[in-house]
């Protein structure tokens, strides 16, 4: 039984399951060590900006999510639970992508997104266009958990 | 003894894909160095309190506008409690008439006026913030709050105006502040909202005790 369309050759399909695997994890890895690497007041700022969160949260939220970012970023570049941190990605730009529709239909204006901390800047636009092509290659490791050159793989030879 | 292998490189790659990344994370924050004195002109309350309050902010931003008002009354409930402290931070890159506005708040703090001068720029901010040379009308603030204004005009010309701005931006950068307003409440940071609901309520608890 075929998994993938007969045009692709397997190996070409690994290769690019992999690159989903770096784009999603490389992506994460930025994003939660840059905002783990600064205060937590200013991804708190970021966060109560969308008034999504009861204010009450938003410091435990500030501190907890760039740590989830970073280990599902490293689990997914190195294919350590592959299918679990692909679902946890999946979740994640469900909710970014959720958060900013409810942004955007409330007016809320931004100047950046607050998604890389003090690094790289988004607008909500380019944040939606990002997420989504970030949310896909997600529920498409969540399908097709790439075990090529990954430590779920090493572990199983094992 | 193959389950043994493999639970052996589960917990070698769990160690390492869990401890390095935290390594790395602690290896790469900076320790934040202590905040300078603020000059008294722009400090206000007893210097005795319990609570300190340093506040970075922006006269152009309009989230340290809204707040200001908050800050004012939350002095004023906890009349001698409290000793609260201005910082300049002037965010150059998105407010054109904020490093002006901070020059403007210094000229008036040379004549002991910073803190009316304050209250002023940001109840008028929607006036001078799109304003192309917004000079004349913060020697009209002058006028009407009764500064000489003749020294306030040679203040703002004056290049050694600019130090005091520059330093607390200096200051502000190694604190890696990258947003206004920002409040230190004992040294414990707090930015924009998030000050009315945790930092009040921390300000409220310590103040109960």
């Amino acid at each position: 039984m075929r998994n993938f369309p007969s045009f692709i050759r397997p190996d070409l399909y690994k290769f690019a399951l992999l690159v989903a695997r770096l784009i999603v994890g490389g992506v994460f890895i930025y994003a939660g060590f840059s905002k783990a690497t600064n205060p937590v007041a200013e991804f708190a700022a970021a966060i109560d900006v969308y008034r999504i969160i009861p204010s009450s949260w938003v410091t435990i939220a500030a501190t907890v999510i760039p740590w989830i970012e970073l280990y599902t970023g490293v689990c997914i570049l190195f294919g350590f639970f592959g299918r679990l941190s692909a679902a946890v990605s999946t979740l994640f730009f469900t909710i970014f992508l959720t958060v900013f529709g409810i942004s955007l239909y409330h007016g809320i204006h931004l100047e950046s997104c607050g998604c890389f901390g003090s690094g790289l800047s988004l607008s909500l636009p380019q944040a939606i266009a990002f997420d989504s092509f970030l949310f896909i290659l997600s529920v498409y490791l969540l399908m097709k958990p790439s075990k090529f050159v990954s430590v779920d793989d090493w572990v199983r030879k094992g | 003894m193959k389950a043994m292998k493999r639970t052996l490189r589960l917990a070698v790659a769990a160690i390492l894909l869990i401890g390095i990344p935290y390594f790395l994370v602690q290896s790469a924050r900076k320790d934040l160095i202590p905040m300078q004195n603020t000059p008294k002109a722009r400090q206000k309350g007893n210097s005795k309190a319990k609570i300190l309050i340093v506040e970075y902010s922006d006269f152009q931003c309009p989230s340290c506008a809204s707040i200001e008002p908050v800050i004012k009354q939350l002095i004023e409930k906890h009349d001698g409690k409290i000793r609260f402290a201005f910082k300049y931070y002037p965010l150059m890159k998105v407010h054109k008439n904020a490093f002006k506005a901070a020059q403007a708040a210094e000229c008036a703090s040379e004549q002991g006026g910073f803190w009316p001068y304050h209250g002023k720029l940001y109840s008028s901010q929607s006036d001078w913030r799109d304003v192309e040379d917004p000079a004349s009308l913060f020697t009209g603030y002058a006028n009407d709050l009764q500064l000489k204004t003749e020294p306030f005009i040679q203040c703002l010309k004056r290049s050694s105006t600019k130090f005091p701005i520059e330093a607390d931006i200096a200051e502000g950068k190694r604190q890696q502040i990258k947003a206004t307003p920002t409040f230190f409440v004992n040294n414990k940071r707090f930015v924009g909202r998030v000050f009315e609901t945790e930092g009040i309520r921390m300000i409220e608890e310590e103040l109960s005790r």
